[in-house]
């Protein structure tokens, strides 16, 4: 710790606002080259290895393992895609995941219930 | 027996008289009242809201005497304890309830706590999917050290400028955690201002964008986000905990937090801790912080010319800081060839989730197909990080 400033002139608060942006500017400019470099990581090793996502989502996820018991039956019948979510999983019949998002959001908000309180099993689109 | 003389004295040592001496006491309890119509009727950040004007309520009515205090300010901002420190056994022994909650605020247990919280409620996706945002989140801290001179030049001392200025990150606790250090004399002050503009980011912002942009750009719509991998959730926290603490040690209490929580909610192992941290431990700290905070603005020393100057440097720090993040947006525009709308720069005022709302509605205006709110998602938890950063960097400068 820098030992505390007691007097600051106004010439002197100029710069050590000018110092101290710049200083915030490269400490988040850092993260995002570090973000950039680990995206870069992990897409290398998802095209090395196009299973190392599931095996990194299942190393570091419970949920994963769950997922990988329905994988099989989703496979059965690959026009039902199953959609990710924190509590069970829906399967979505020719709608994307964006829309049935949508969905269960208006039902939610009709319904005046917590989205986390609903329970949706399949949503369809009907032509 | 004079039956007279008992009325007398009961109606001298009543609070009713005593109220009447301390004209002060009396402006902060009809001001208190004022808080708790913005917040229960008004909605003005109710949950911190309400309970600050409750201790500004309980902290200015008149007691009997020194042992009934439900707080002693001398204890914590008085000039014994700031040559010698805070006697914290003479607090145990003898302080008011609020005294030891207060030991909280002062420790600064309370503004990490809370950081744990909104780590487990934060979602880092959005930026994690454009790290560009990051640069938005710095962009908009500028208010903070704009109000950081021009409160030097309204005479304030450089760590109550640099506690001032930190209202520009709106960001409550962060303001808390900086004040508390560097001058707890002016945390009521600091706490309430932080706290109602954040409130107010709905009517603050809107003009400051439309003044900023032109409709062309407010109507940009931006390419959809790409989807990050659980992986890269789970080691965003830890990476930017372990660089930011090497690189400035004096973030690690609020940033270190933040990233606990984060790491809580994103790891799939610590759904209960995570869903503590986001829920009972979130409202019991909250609770402890509003009232102990509230308590602290007693009418002697609030009711001042330093409050006002407070209270317009803030807004200050707040406008600038929307105004700096817009500028950098439009660069970004400008960098990218219109691929970035400039409104999602004014999200990165931290103020999670509000400001990215105010953006993308802004958005919405402009172009009623235009879906901002992930976009400017990115810059506000960019913004949280930029503002405890600033605070760090301010700490260590000026702790």
């Amino acid at each position: 710790m820098l030992s505390a400033v007691e007097k600051v002139t106004i010439g002197e608060s100029f710069a050590l606002a000018g110092v101290s942006m710049s200083i915030i500017m490269a400490v988040l400019a850092c993260i995002m080259l570090l973000i950039y470099l680990m995206s870069a990581v992990f897409k290398f090793m998802e095209k090395r290895n196009p299973e190392f996502k599931a095996k990194m989502d299942a190393f570091f996820s419970k949920k994963s393992e769950k997922t990988e018991e329905i994988a099989p039956a989703a496979e059965e019948n690959k026009e039902y895609v199953t959609a990710r979510g924190s509590c069970g999983n829906i399967v979505l019949n020719n709608v994307t995941e964006r829309e049935a998002a949508m969905i269960m959001a208006i039902v939610a908000d009709k319904m005046q219930t917590p989205l986390n309180e609903l329970r949706f099993k399949s949503i369809k689109k009907i032509d | 027996m004079d039956i007279g003389q008992i009325f007398v004295d009961l109606a001298k040592g009543s609070g009713f008289a005593q109220l009447g001496a301390q004209w002060q006491n009396a402006v902060m309890i009809i001001l208190a009242c004022f808080f708790l119509y913005l917040g229960i009727k008004k909605k003005f950040e109710p949950l911190l809201l309400v309970g600050i004007a409750f201790g500004i309520l309980l902290t200015n009515l008149p007691q009997a005497s020194e042992a009934d205090l439900i707080f002693h300010p001398e204890w914590w901002t008085g000039d014994e304890a700031i040559a010698n420190g805070v006697n914290y056994l003479n607090v145990l022994q003898h302080g008011g309830l609020l005294d030891i909650l207060y030991i909280g605020v002062k420790t600064g247990v309370y503004p990490c706590l809370i950081f744990i919280g909104v780590g487990a409620m934060t979602d880092f996706g959005p930026m994690i999917a454009n790290p560009k945002s990051l640069l938005l989140g710095a962009a908009a801290q500028l208010g903070i050290f704009t109000a950081f001179i021009l409160a030097i030049v309204f005479g304030f001392t450089p760590a109550q400028a640099a506690s001032i200025g930190i209202i520009g990150g709106a960001d409550g606790p962060t303001a808390i955690w900086l004040t508390k250090s560097l001058a707890p004399e002016l945390l009521a002050a600091i706490a309430i201002a932080a706290y109602s503009y954040m409130a107010l980011i709905p009517i603050i912002q809107p003009p400051i964008m439309r003044l900023l942009t032109t409709k062309k750009e407010r109507a940009i719509k931006m390419d959809q986000l790409r989807e990050v991998s659980k992986s890269e959730k789970i080691v965003f926290p830890i990476m930017v905990t372990i660089f930011c603490c090497l690189l400035l040690p004096s973030v690690a209490p609020l940033l270190g937090c933040l990233m606990f929580g984060n790491l809580l909610k994103e790891c799939g192992v610590t759904e209960r801790l995570s869903d503590t941290a986001q829920n009972a431990l979130m409202n019991i700290v909250t609770l402890f912080l509003g009232i102990s905070v509230g308590a602290t603005a007693q009418g002697a020393s609030f009711l001042s010319f330093d409050t006002i100057k407070i209270v317009v440097l803030g807004l200050v720090a707040f406008s600038l800081s929307t105004a700096g993040g817009l500028l950098f947006g439009k660069l970004m525009c400008w960098a990218t060839k219109g691929k970035i709308n400039p409104l999602i720069g004014a999200a990165g005022v931290s103020a999670v989730p509000m400001a990215a709302r105010v953006a993308h509605v802004e958005g919405l205006k402009a172009n009623p197909s235009n879906y901002l709110l992930m976009h400017a998602m990115g810059p506000n938890v960019a913004g949280v990080i930029g503002s405890a950063v600033s605070a760090g960097i301010l700490m260590a400068v000026f702790g």
